[in-house]
Parts: structure tokens; C-alpha cells; sequence
């Protein structure tokens, strides 16, 4: 695909987004927030984590990405008794027509191009841990056997709020691997409303394809172009290092609440992901506020509370909001 | 010209911005410099005010000029592109696009998205430099004005003098002492001058003066007049600390060395003998005189030489004395050093200290006296050996020199008895000073002429009354009525009562007096002179002692028993008096005064109006020094203790000859 001037290719990702939003529009209502960055994990390569309570659509807003994608979907539903297998796959022995058994790998629903771990955090966690290698290197290694993963490979978790019966906390490395963690909330009054109007009467509305596996790979391409200033540059620096409690930049709540603040892949993430809220607005250079938008769906599952902060119930949100009041561009 | 999509052309886009950032810097510290300069307006004001200081004034053009510096010195601050860039993205929504466009410019490869940034950037240009950067008025700057208008105009105000903080001037609370005690120490150091013979003597004179001086003008306080009184004490005991104080007893002793066999040299021998050393000089030149004249026979010379020579032969046994006190002076040096060794008791160590040093002073008197002595002893020997080999010219030379040292000797002794009578000036002086604040405080509980009066009549009744015979005195001070009767006299009680006329009405209290068993009164001798006998029981007449001054209301006297008497003067005798009625229209020394307005005298000048006026028949001068010599040597023979001694001495002080008195 032929990418073109800055220009061009900044008003095509832009064109796109805006086609996506109106097509996840006809299927979600609401949710604008989710949506943006949904899209924005798309376009930016990463995973995505939505948390809610059960009934508010994760599972219908990972459906429609996935149909306005050209793109193959899998859903797996994580239950306590899942295995590593169950997702991954399986070498099972199949009968040849010449009658000589032999192994064969059977691929595991992971082999998708997005793929739906709905109530990830309902299995347990030797099975999420399954994950770890398929989100990182978009690979999948099976008795000794390496498995590419489809390109463009994106994981969808859906998981309730760990207070919840019967769910367990991911491991740090695994949330570690998702670029964002969304919250999914209750939708307002006119969206419930407009919500029971399209669910409860005919035939329920379908997202459209509006994006193929090229345009895709040539749009995450631009958001990966997108130009960050040093002193930009410095300021995700320091974001990230004000969420550790042991750096001097750190504000007094973090010091005493957090135990591990933000890694690298953090501030990996926070970059990306402004960068790609600038395209999306159309702009050739990340600005502050790309940065800041960007902080709380990338950093907020990346900190780890101390006992004090999970004694206290502390929000990690509003350490972040402490993050971002201490740091200045 | 700068070129389009360079960073000369943004820095130029934006340039508008960064001076009003300037501008705007400066009316942020406005207020500020403003606020500041009226509070240095206000102090420089309360300055002026308090240190009535009108160049204070001048300082207000100085702060003034420090707060319009301090406003505008924001101003000479360069306005950062950035911080312009940063403005102008925030007033017109740009996403940082202007601010990214700046740091971007600073690369020196830049690729396509880079470059499509700056160019996004500069699409946005020009921007409205009064939307990103508003120049608006704090809302502080119309208060600080307010300020310091006001501030300002207090500068002009002038504050009545009445409520200026005056400046407290150090008070020094002087001595008073009277003027009489001073006129009377003057006098008493005049005689001394006059036979001044040593300069010690006379800078101690000139000390005197100065500190009388002094205090006459009220310049010194108790305790520099005290501490200039030591000084002159001091320097006096050692200017006189090596003049021999027992000179009498060594020329005594020479003169019974001397002997009487000799008939020209009785007048010597008996000046002697008597410590008279001026007469002994004189004695010694006429015997010279003779000597050389050849009036003097043989045998007469003969037994002069061997008188000379016993003196020469005595003279060693005179050092024993000094011998013993050297002893004793070791003696001393070693118990105190073994005591100091054992720790004795301070007391007892500065007892012995001071023992010691007393006994070195004599060591050193008597040294000097040994060498003064023995000068006067080697001119008689060689005297006498000059009339062994007879030569009377040769002798009469040497008693020459001997009458020299005699003379020298008198001189000493002179000085000796000046630095005494000055010592005993200077003591007097003391205790006037000492009684002068006794005094004060007296006044100060009870009145000035309450206690001025008191204490003199106390005094005079005190001498004036007597048992028996004795006689009584009735003194009549300033501002008191005629007595309204007498009381009886046979047991001599004198009444009285006084008051300065400057004494607040009902300040005089009903004086009385009880008389005791000395009397004084006045009286009057064979010759007809009115005298004032201090002898006790001392017989004499009555006499009425009237002091003139201000004929105020005065309180009647009151007999012993408490009756009230008669208002005014009284024209008959009570009933119950023993007495006869008082005679008005006797031809005694009554006399009235008119008072005069204003402050009545003071107790001094109501006693040198009776001084002035003088006792009837022979000179009040001539009295007065008398009694005084007399009252002097009584003091100086008789174990008086210093208190009744200031009494005595200033009583003769109060009622001394004044000038121009009556004769």
C-alpha cells in the first residue's frame, strides 16, 4: 500500500477512525470514551483490557471491533477449569489414511487476528499465564513447536472487578502486556434508553467492515511516524518515573500507597498511544495533552499497590491524577 | 526579511507576544512595587515625625525611584520563544502545534512528519498577540495607588508638638549642698592657702576648690562628689605619708642631747625640747651669729662643742627604735607567710597584711626623720669639731647649715600641720555631704521648712534650755506670731515654734523643747557684752533672740500642760502662771520684720540675719571666733562623736559673721 505524504496518510487514518466510530457507533451506544480507545489499541498495536461489571457490553463492543474488521475473531469464554490447552492449542494424535497414527497441532483459539478472552480473570491463573508469550511475541510455542500468530494479532480481555466471586488477579506480567485498560462504565441515562430501544426490538444492527488487514498495518505504520519533541519526550520520562514511590519525583501519596510504579513497557505505551491520539486529531506531533489523555488507560494497571494502598482501597486513578499534577511539561 | 517556514519567521510571528509578556510582567509587579513604595513613603513619614527630621523627606524620592525600578525590572527580562509559543498554543487551541514547531526547528535532520508539523505550525500564524497574552490590570494596583497617595501626603503632615515623643535627657540627681557649708569650707581653706609651702598642698587646694566649685553648680552626684573626696584624701595621705608624723619627738630628743650646761645654747635647747623648730632655727641662726661676731668666750664654746658631740654620740642609740620595728616587721613577713601556707582565715591574713603595711609606713617616716636627723646632727659635730680646732667662723658656718636643716624641718613640719587641717576640711566636707542626704530625706517625708526648722530649733533648744538656774532662750522664727503667753520659766522649758515662711500652711509644728541639765542661753557678762555661754549650767539672763523674715501666720505657743492659748499676741498672763505677763513694750531687741512675698527665706538666711545683726556690746565677729576656736578644741580634745561633731560645727557654720554684719 502506497503510504504518501504526512499529510495524507495523517487525513486517511483520520478518514478511518471516523468510519470505524460510525460503524461501532450502529452497535454500541455510548461508550465514546471506550471506543476511542479500542481504536486507538488497534491502531497503536496493542492490547486491550476492559474492565466492568457483567451487562455493560465489553463483550458486544470486542464483537463489533471485530466485524468492522476484515479480520478473523475467536472468542474465548475463561472459566475456572479452562487450560492452557483450551486456548492455545493442542498436539492430539489423528488417524492418517494410510492407518498410521500421527501428532498434529491443534491450533487453539488464540489463533486469531483479535482475539476475545472474555472473563480472562476467571481462570485461573496458570491458564492466563498462557497468554503471556501469544500477546508479547504474537507466538505460541507447544511442546517445543513455535506458532506464529496471525499479523495483526490483538487480544480483547474482558474481566469483572476483582472484588467479584469466584475471579482471580492477573499476574503482574500479564497485565503488564496489555497497552491500555479500559473501564467500562455505566452508560448514562439516554445511552440505556437508546441501548434498550436497539436490543429489544427486531433484528439487532451489524458492524459493517470499514478496515482490512493492509490498511491496518499502513495506518499503525503512521501512528508510529508521528514526531514527539525532546522535551515531550522528557515529560513521559518523568511520568513514568514520578509513579515509583523510591524516585524523588514521585508526589507524597505514591511514596506511601505504591509499591512498583510503571516499567519501561509503560512508558512504551504511554508514547505510543499519544502518538496516536495525535494522529487521530490530525496533528503531525504529539502535544501535552496527547500525553496526558493517554496516562490513565496506559499507566493505571501498571501500578502496584503497597498493603497501606490496598488496605485503604486506594483508587490508582487518582495517584495518577497526582502523577500528572506533580509533573509538569 | 525573514523566509517563510523558518525559525526566523516564527520568532518574528512571534515577537508581538513576547513583548507584551514584558509588559505584562510588569503589571503583574506593579502593585507589588507600588505597595512597597507606600510603605516606605509611610515609614519614611513616621520617621519624619518622630526624629523631626525634614530631609527625611528627601528619601521618599529614593524609594519611589527603588519601587518604579522594581516594577520595571521584570520588564529587562527577554521573553522566552517558548513561553510565547506555549502562550499563543493555549489562546488559540493549537494543541501545542507552535511549541512543537519551535523545538522541532532546533533539529537538524528532520524527517516528513517533522517537517509537516512545523509547516502545520506555521499555517497557524500569524497569531493575536492580545489574546495570548491579555494585558489586564491586578485588581491589587488600585489599592496599592490609594496607597500610596496617602502614604505620600503623610510626608506633608504635621503633627502637633505636643504629642512628639521628646527625648529624655539622662537626670542627674545632684547634691545640694547649702551655700553656707561652701562659703564656710571656703573660708576655713582660705588661711591655709595663704601659708601654702608645698606644691601637694596646693593642688590639694586647687582640688578643693574645683570640687566646691562644683558643687555649688550642682554638677556632681553623691557619688562623684564621694569618690572626688577619696581621690584628694588619697593623693594627701601620700603626698604626707613620708613626712615624719613624731618629727617633735626627735628634736625633743636632740635637745636633751644638748643639755643645759651651756647658757648659749638654753634658747636653742628649750626650742627644742619643745619641737618648736622654727624657734630652734632662729635660736641656731642667732647662735651663729654670735659665733661669728666673736661674742662667745672660750669656755662658753668649749662646753657648746661638748654638747654638740653628745648629740653626734646619742644619735646611734636613737636607731634601735628603728631596729625594733625592722625586727618586728620580719617577725610580721614570716607569720603571714606561715599562715598563708596553713590556710588561715582571710580575715586574719588581711588583718596581719595590713599590720604590715602600717609598720613599713613607719619604717619609712622614721627613715626619713633618721636622715634628717643625722644631717642636722653631722652639721653640729662638725660644729663642734670646728671649735675644737677653734675655729668659730668654721663653726658658725656649720650651724648655719644645721639652722638650714632646722629650717627645712620647720617648713615640713608646716606642711605637715596643713595637710592635717586640710585633712580635717576635707572630713568636714564629708559629713556635710553625708548629713545633707540625711537631711533630703528628711525633707522629702516631711517638708522642707517643717524639718529645716525643726532640727535647727531642736538644736538651739536643746543648748538653750536648762534646770534650775539655768536660763532660757526664746527664738522666734520667721513666720511665726508672738507667743501667746509664756510658760513658766523656773523650769526653764523654753517653747517655740516655727516655720520657714516658704512652708505650705500648717507645715510648722508647735515646737517644744525640753531643757536638760546643760544649760545655754545668753546672758550678759561684767562688761555689759551679751554673751552666749556654753558651759554647762552656765548662768545668765534672759534674752530674746528674734529672727526677722516674714511676719506670717504663725501658730501660738502652747503652754507645757497642753492649754490652748490666745490667738495673736498675747497681752496678759494666764491665771494659772506662775510667770509674770510678757512685758511688750519692753526696751528689749524686739523688733518686726515685714515678710515679703513669694518664698520665704531659708533657714540659712535666718540665721545669717542674726548673725548679720549682731549681739549687743561687743563684736559679733570677735564672739563668733572664739567660741568657734573654743568649740574646736573641745571637739578635738573630748571623744565627740562625728554626729554631734557635724551638729556642733555647723551650728558655728549657720550663725558665722556674715559680711557687712554690724561690727
Amino acid at each position: 500500500m502506497k503510504l504518501g505524504s504526512p499529510e495524507e496518510r495523517v487525513a486517511t487514518l483520520r478518514r478511518h477512525v471516523e468510519a470505524a466510530r460510525t460503524a461501532l457507533a450502529e452497535v454500541i451506544v455510548g461508550q465514546r470514551d471506550t471506543v476511542d480507545g479500542v481504536l486507538v489499541a488497534l491502531l497503536a498495536g496493542g492490547h486491550v483490557l476492559l474492565e466492568g461489571v457483567p451487562g455493560l457490553g465489553k463483550t458486544r463492543l470486542v464483537r463489533a471491533l471485530a466485524g468492522i474488521l476484515s479480520l478473523e475473531f475467536s472468542r474465548v469464554q475463561f472459566t475456572p477449569d479452562l487450560l492452557p490447552s483450551d486456548v492455545l492449542g493442542a498436539n492430539v494424535l489423528v488417524d492418517t489414511r494410510g492407518g498410521e497414527p500421527r501428532i498434529e497441532f491443534r491450533k487453539g483459539p488464540v489463533f486469531a487476528n483479535i482475539v476475545l478472552a472474555d472473563e480472562i480473570n476467571r481462570a485461573t491463573p496458570k491458564t492466563q499465564s498462557a497468554l503471556l508469550e501469544a500477546m508479547q511475541e504474537a507466538s505460541v510455542t507447544v511442546a517445543g513447536k513455535t506458532e506464529r500468530l496471525p499479523d495483526p494479532f490483538l487480544v480483547l480481555a474482558t474481566q469483572n472487578p476483582l472484588e467479584m466471586e469466584g475471579t482471580y488477579p492477573l499476574p503482574e506480567a500479564q497485565l503488564d502486556r496489555f497497552l491500555f485498560k479500559l473501564l467500562v462504565s455505566f452508560p448514562s441515562r439516554a445511552e440505556l434508553r437508546s441501548i434498550l430501544v436497539k436490543t429489544t426490538g427486531g433484528a439487532e444492527s451489524e458492524a459493517k467492515p470499514v478496515l482490512d488487514r493492509d490498511t491496518l498495518k499502513a495506518l499503525r505504520a503512521t501512528v508510529r511516524e508521528i514526531a514527539v519533541t525532546d522535551p515531550l519526550l522528557d515529560f513521559v520520562v518523568r511520568l513514568v518515573e514520578a509513579t515509583h514511590p523510591t524516585l524523588p519525583e514521585a508526589p507524597e501519596r505514591v511514596r506511601r500507597y505504591v509499591r512498583y510504579g510503571a516499567s519501561p513497557r509503560g512508558a512504551q505505551s504511554l508514547l505510543l498511544a499519544a502518538k496516536t491520539f495525535a494522529a487521530m486529531d490530525g496533528r503531525f506531533a504529539v502535544a501535552a495533552k496527547d500525553i496526558r489523555a493517554a496516562v490513565k488507560p496506559s499507566l493505571r494497571h501498571r501500578i502496584i499497590l503497597g498493603f497501606e494502598g490496598e488496605a485503604d482501597g486506594i483508587d490508582r486513578d487518582s495517584l495518577l491524577d497526582d502523577v500528572l499534577a506533580a509533573v509538569k511539561e | 526579511m525573514p523566509l517563510p517556514g523558518s525559525h526566523d519567521a516564527l520568532e518574528a510571528a512571534l515577537a508581538p507576544v513576547r513583548r507584551r509578556m514584558r509588559v505584562g510582567r510588569v503589571l503583574h509587579a506593579l502593585p507589588w512595587a507600588i505597595g512597597s513604595a507606600a510603605l516606605a513613603c509611610a515609614a519614611i513619614a513616621i520617621v519624619r515625625w518622630v526624629k523631626l527630621d525634614p530631609a527625611a523627606l528627601v528619601y521618599r524620592t529614593w524609594a519611589l525611584g527603588l519601587a518604579a525600578c522594581a516594577a520595571l525590572l521584570p520588564a529587562l527580562r527577554r521573553a522566552s520563544v517558548v513561553d510565547a509559543a506555549r502562550l499563543a498554543d493555549t489562546a488559540h487551541d493549537l494543541d501545542s502545534r507552535l511549541l512543537n514547531a519551535v523545538h522541532l526547528m532546533g533539529r537538524a535532520n528532520r524527517d516528513d512528519f517533522e517537517n509537516a508539523a512545523i509547516d502545520d505550525a506555521m499555517k497557524r500564524l500569524p497569531v493575536d498577540p492580545k489574546r495570548a497574552v491579555p494585558l489586564t490590570l491586578r485588581r491589587a494596583l488600585g489599592p496599592s495607588a490609594l496607597a500610596l497617595v496617602a502614604a505620600f501626603a503623610l510626608g506633608y503632615l504635621t503633627l502637633p508638638r505636643a504629642s512628639r515623643a521628646r527625648p529624655i535627657a539622662p537626670h542627674l540627681h545632684a547634691v545640694e549642698l547649702d551655700a553656707d557649708t561652701i562659703a564656710a569650707t571656703r573660708a576655713e581653706l582660705r588661711p591655709i592657702r595663704q601659708q601654702a609651702s608645698s606644691p601637694d598642698v596646693e593642688r590639694t587646694l586647687t582640688e578643693l576648690d574645683t570640687l566646691l566649685d562644683e558643687l555649688a553648680a550642682g554638677r556632681l552626684d553623691r557619688e562623684e562628689a564621694f569618690r572626688r573626696l577619696d581621690a584628694i584624701t588619697r593623693e594627701l595621705s601620700d603626698a604626707g605619708r613620708n613626712t615624719p608624723s613624731s618629727a617633735e619627738q626627735s628634736l625633743a630628743n636632740v635637745g636633751r642631747s644638748l643639755g643645759t650646761r651651756s647658757r648659749e645654747l638654753e634658747p636653742l635647747t628649750n626650742a627644742l625640747r619643745e619641737a618648736d623648730a622654727e624657734r630652734a632655727a632662729a635660736a641656731m641662726h642667732q647662735l651663729s651669729e654670735r659665733m661669728q661676731a666673736g661674742a662667745i668666750d672660750r669656755a662658753e664654746l668649749q662646753r657648746i662643742r661638748e654638747a654638740f658631740e653628745r648629740t653626734a654620740t646619742e644619735r646611734d642609740a636613737r636607731q634601735d627604735e628603728q631596729s625594733a620595728l625592722s625586727q618586728r616587721r620580719e617577725e610580721l613577713l614570716r607569720d603571714l607567710e606561715r599562715q598563708r601556707q596553713q590556710n588561715a582565715e582571710p580575715s586574719l591574713l588581711e588583718r596581719r597584711e595590713r599590720e604590715l603595711e602600717r609598720l613599713e609606713r613607719q619604717i619609712q617616716e622614721l627613715e626619713q626623720q633618721r636622715r634628717e636627723l643625722e644631717r642636722l646632727e653631722r652639721e653640729l659635730e662638725e660644729s663642734a669639731e670646728d671649735l675644737q680646732h677653734s675655729d668659730p667662723t668654721e663653726a658658725a658656718q656649720d650651724l648655719r647649715q644645721a639652722f638650714e636643716d632646722l629650717n627645712r624641718m620647720a617648713r615640713e613640719r608646716t606642711t605637715q600641720e596643713q595637710r592635717e587641717a586640710l585633712q580635717r576640711q576635707i572630713e568636714q566636707l564629708r559629713e556635710a555631704l553625708r548629713r545633707q542626704r540625711e537631711e533630703s530625706g528628711g525633707e522629702q517625708s516631711g517638708g522642707r521648712g517643717q524639718s529645716g526648722g525643726s532640727a535647727m530649733r531642736r538644736f538651739v533648744l536643746r543648748a538653750g534650755g536648762g534646770e534650775g538656774g539655768g536660763q532660757r532662750v526664746t527664738i522666734r522664727m520667721p513666720g511665726e506670731g508672738e507667743p501667746g503667753g509664756e510658760s513658766p520659766g523656773g523650769e526653764g522649758e523654753g517653747e517655740g515654734q516655727g516655720g520657714s515662711p516658704g512652708a505650705p500652711p500648717g507645715g510648722g509644728q508647735p515646737g517644744s523643747g525640753q531643757g536638760e541639765g546643760q544649760g545655754q542661753g545668753t546672758g550678759q557678762n561684767p562688761s555689759g557684752d551679751l554673751v552666749l555661754d556654753m558651759r554647762p549650767g552656765g548662768a545668765g539672763t534672759r534674752a530674746i533672740l528674734e529672727m526677722p523674715g516674714g511676719g506670717g501666720e504663725g501658730e501660738r505657743g502652747s503652754s507645757p500642760g497642753g492649754d490652748p492659748g490666745g490667738e495673736g499676741a498675747g497681752t496678759d498672763h494666764h491665771p494659772d502662771s506662775l510667770d509674770a505677763a510678757s512685758d511688750l513694750d519692753s526696751s528689749g531687741a524686739l523688733s518686726n520684720v515685714d515678710g515679703t512675698e513669694g518664698d520665704g527665706a531659708t533657714r540659712s538666711q535666718v540665721i545669717r540675719g542674726a548673725s548679720a545683726s549682731g549681739f549687743a556690746g561687743r563684736s559679733y565677729r570677735n564672739v563668733h571666733a572664739d567660741y568657734t576656736d573654743h568649740a574646736e578644741e573641745i571637739l578635738e580634745r573630748e571623744d565627740v562623736p562625728p554626729g554631734y561633731r557635724y551638729y556642733v560645727r555647723r551650728y558655728f557654720q549657720l550663725i558665722r559673721p556674715r559680711e557687712g554684719s554690724t561690727p
